[in-house]
């Protein structure tokens, strides 16, 4: 309680200083914090993307022939031989690798371009869809190849005049005629792997567009969900040995796979671009920790010099406290909690302030490195306050007032510490 | 400059050195991110190769008698062909009879703001001479030279260059036009015009040039350092037509919601004889979605920019709002023996910027030293300090100018704060 009485009095003794500490340790952790929560957006688990940690993708293959190389994702027969059997994988969905625009009308409507995508039936186990109506595609749906499609709830309202139900109705995608046999609710853009705005079994999709040249480049993307407890190394090492297999395979026809450290994490896919590259996010995690650190040392050095002002101005009366036997340590941990306090302040106004950016205006500063940024949509898209709020980020903002709070007021409260009582109380401040 | 002034400099050094490091990491870091913007700026300014505005695009597929989508490479029969290439006709007339298009053409690979390359070589052998030029490949009915507003680099209006791609010539480009690394070679490649020219070293593969354009860009912030362009004509009523996965329609000004309700309220517009349609669009859009990572990329660095001033705006109010507090004894004694405001405004500010001076004469020396780190790390497309000299000078300039602003802001209030200093008053007090 005396801490806050404190940071009370200096508020309205020094409200300058005070203030300008607030406001510099504000816009250092808003800075902070703004960029770690939209580059934690592919941490956060939320619907149907709830066991993030534990889905994992087969992204790409990169093959060279003896004349030609190129990447891209795998047929469905290449993607099963590599990621069938997979020791520690829980479940294995063999989908489009992202939702393609097609044209979707009613019958004699006007068409719009809407997302599709292309799934089997693990799909709908691995992800956890809000279903409103309806259910998720049956193993015996899928193969039968019959034209059933799950909309959105925003794509039937779009098309379909309010009802009962959307389920039976008739809808017209790529110029054939499908049947509504669910309805989910709509899914936040940025979880581009989950996101689009129907859903039809990969089998009455026809052709997927597989690339006529080479029988292992094609549009599927293996999806894996990992038991618990597995690492993702575990299914790495597996995938590497049969991308070594494959390779001894063919090495008569000189044909040969590249591995890039398959299968990836969200957090892989989405640092890298293209097919034909290894995951980058290491080596973006680092800059990002470089930026924090200079996020935090130029406010640091301008608040510890505004905390060493207010520390000068109290030098009178630490000095009293050391003559009544306060010990140097006490002296510093008090200082440090004051400041901290204080920091806190900030930090909080700091946290308040990104949170109303990130949902406001984020959409215009996250790129899409990795992601297949094919529609409008996405440009728009900003994650919703359940994908910000996270303990993660609440651990984060202690972490980085803290280490502000150290970088800031360290030295300041030790040197203050160490002033001689009797010069202090003489109002001989001479730790200038 | 005063030497009272660097003796006061010398007094507070320890402060002062705390605020040249902050001055000296905040100016490195504005320093890098105005130089990325300026280079991403100047290489915005290059010339696109084409007019995209109120052009449209649409993706061309083929359907089967069942309704499939079909891969024109499957097709197996001429009398399929047939078909498909009647629908694509009669859907291409239509198109152009609209009262709302201007022109209309098919391609494939020839519109800018699409990241494939379809790259090689137009070669010429002249006697023992060899000369290669590498272009990314753009196959295009001749319409197209007038549908993308082809940009000619010898002055000739797209209607002249649609008649050269109607003789069946090819347009072509300088790589050189864009290729910062390749201008120093300056060749000429204009006398290539009229030659024939062996398209990806297969002999059986002759064009002859007919004229020269300007590189058709991928994308507004992408130097292709390699490829020039070459368009290469289809005729449209011979069989590679069918090949043309792109549609592509030029409407009047102003027509655009026209067009888009006559393509939307007659569906065989849309949906022709066994040819389809998809995913018409503006080719803004394109534009959009290929430019929107480095328009967040400028964003960024904008608002780091800003909020980096900002902190320092902040950190020079307080400390020098506190010096103003400690020194009010000595700006009382010297207003008393006759110092002017201007004198005590000049004092706190000039100090300010002798400090903003040793920071960036010590980021000056910082970069040069570093230069080839800065490079190869941190930039993304490594260039030679030679080259790219006057841009690492305008971007250095405008950093210290707009750190000089923060200083006369942030330093400015305090010592106007000390100009207002009442000498009796304050020595009353002391």
């Amino acid at each position: 309680m005396n801490y806050i009485r404190q940071i009370i009095f200096e508020m309205r003794h020094h409200p300058l200083m005070t203030w300008l500490s607030i406001i510099g340790t504000a816009i250092a952790i808003f800075l902070i914090m703004s960029d770690y929560m939209i580059a934690n957006i592919d941490n956060v688990s939320v619907s149907p993307e709830s066991r993030r940690s534990r889905i994992v993708y087969g992204y790409g293959v990169d093959i060279y022939y003896p004349e030609i190389n190129g990447s891209s994702c795998l047929s469905n027969q290449f993607a099963h031989e590599m990621y069938d059997n997979l020791d520690g994988a829980e479940l294995i969905s063999y989908s489009s690798y992202d939702a393609f625009e097609q044209n979707m009308t009613t019958k004699g409507g006007i068409p719009e371009i809407r997302k599709v995508k292309a799934v089997d039936e693990n799909y709908w186990e691995i992800y956890d869809y809000n279903f409103e109506e309806g259910k998720p595609m049956t193993k015996e749906e899928v193969e039968s190849g019959i034209r059933n499609v799950i909309l959105t709830r925003s794509t039937a309202e779009n098309f379909f005049s309010k009802q009962e139900s959307y389920l039976g109705r008739e809808i017209m995608i790529d110029g054939k005629s499908w049947t509504v046999s669910g309805i989910i609710s709509d899914i936040n853009p940025l979880l581009d792997i989950s996101h689009s705005d129907a859903f039809i079994s990969h089998v009455a999709a026809g052709k997927l567009n597989e690339m006529t040249w080479s029988p292992y480049m094609g549009t599927y993307l293996p999806i894996i969900l990992m038991k618990e407890g597995v690492d993702i190394s575990h299914l790495k090492n597996q995938i590497k040995n049969r991308y070594d297999a494959f390779n001894a395979k063919h090495k008569s026809e000189d044909i040969r796979l590249v591995y890039h450290e398959q299968p990836w994490s969200i957090r892989e896919r989405h640092a890298t671009a293209g097919t034909n590259k290894s995951p980058e996010s290491g080596g973006k995690d680092k800059m990002r920790l470089i930026g924090y650190a200079i996020l935090l040392l130029v406010p640091a050095i301008n608040l510890s010099s505004m905390t060493r002002s207010r520390m000068r101005q109290r030098v009178s009366e630490i000095g009293l406290r050391r003559a009544f036997g306060c010990t140097r340590g006490r002296i510093v941990a008090d200082l440090l909690t004051e400041n901290f306090i204080l920091t806190l302040i900030g930090g909080a106004i700091g946290l308040t302030l990104s949170i109303i950016f990130i949902t406001c205006f984020s959409n215009y500063f996250i790129s899409y490195v990795g992601m297949w940024l094919n529609s409008i949509e996405l440009t728009k898209a900003r994650p919703s306050f359940m994908m910000l709020f996270s303990w993660r980020a609440f651990a984060a903002i202690v972490v980085f007032c803290l280490l502000l709070n150290i970088f800031s007021a360290g030295i300041p409260a030790l040197k203050a510490a160490f002033t001689n009582p009797a010069e202090a109380i003489n109002g001989l401040n001479n730790h200038k | 400059m005063s030497r009272a002034l660097l003796s006061q400099i010398k007094n507070d050094w320890k402060e002062n050195i705390w605020l040249v490091i902050e001055l000296l990491v905040v100016a490195l870091i504005i320093w890098w991110l105005v130089l990325n913007i300026l280079r991403t700026y100047k290489d915005s300014q290059y010339p696109l190769g084409a007019d995209i505005e109120n052009v449209y695009a649409a993706d061309i597929s083929y359907i089967d008698e069942n309704g499939e989508k079909w891969n024109l490479e499957s097709a197996t029969s001429i009398e399929e062909c047939r078909v498909y290439g009647s629908g694509l006709h009669a859907m291409l007339a239509r198109i152009r009879d609209l009262p709302s298009v201007e022109s209309a053409a098919l391609g494939s690979n020839a519109l800018p703001y699409i990241f494939s390359h379809m790259g090689g070589g137009l070669t010429y052998i002249d006697g023992k001479d060899t000369t290669e030029v590498y272009v990314n490949q753009r196959h295009m009915s001749p319409e197209g030279a007038k549908v993308l507003k082809l940009e000619s680099a010898s002055g000739l209006t797209p209607d002249q260059l649609q008649k050269i791609l109607e003789q069946g010539l090819i347009l072509f480009s300088d790589p050189q036009d864009i290729d910062i690394i390749r201008q120093s070679e300056k060749y000429d490649v204009s006398k290539l015009i009229g030659k024939d020219l062996i398209v990806n070293g297969d002999p059986s593969q002759i064009v002859k040039a007919g004229g020269l354009i300007k590189t058709i860009r991928r994308n507004d912030y992408e130097l292709n350092f390699t490829s020039g362009t070459a368009v290469i004509p289809v005729d449209e009523h011979q069989v590679p037509i069918l090949q043309m996965n792109t549609l592509m329609v030029r409407v009047k000004p102003g027509r655009e919601s026209d067009f888009e309700k006559s393509m939307q309220s007659e569906p065989t517009l849309i949906n022709p004889q066994r040819v389809a349609l998809f995913r018409l669009r503006p080719l803004e859009h394109d534009k959009l979605l290929t430019t929107w990572n480095n328009e967040v990329t400028n964003r960024t660095y904008s608002a780091g920019i800003l909020f980096l001033l900002i902190i320092v705006f902040i950190g020079l109010l307080g400390t020098f709002w506190y010096r103003v507090y400690l020194r009010t004894p000595e700006i009382a004694v010297r207003k008393s023996f006759g110092a002017t405001d201007g004198d005590i405004f000049r004092r706190f500010v000039s100090e300010a910027l002798l400090l903003l001076l040793a920071a960036l004469v010590l980021a000056i020396c910082l970069c040069i030293a570093l230069i080839d780190k800065l490079n190869a790390g941190l930039l993304e497309y490594p260039a030679s300090f030679e080259t790219w000299e006057w841009d690492f000078a305008l971007a250095g300039l405008f950093t210290g100018a707009l750190m000089a602003l923060m200083i006369l802001i942030g330093v400015g209030i305090p010592a106007w704060r000390a100009m207002k200093i009442q000498p009796a008053i304050a020595l009353k007090e002391e």
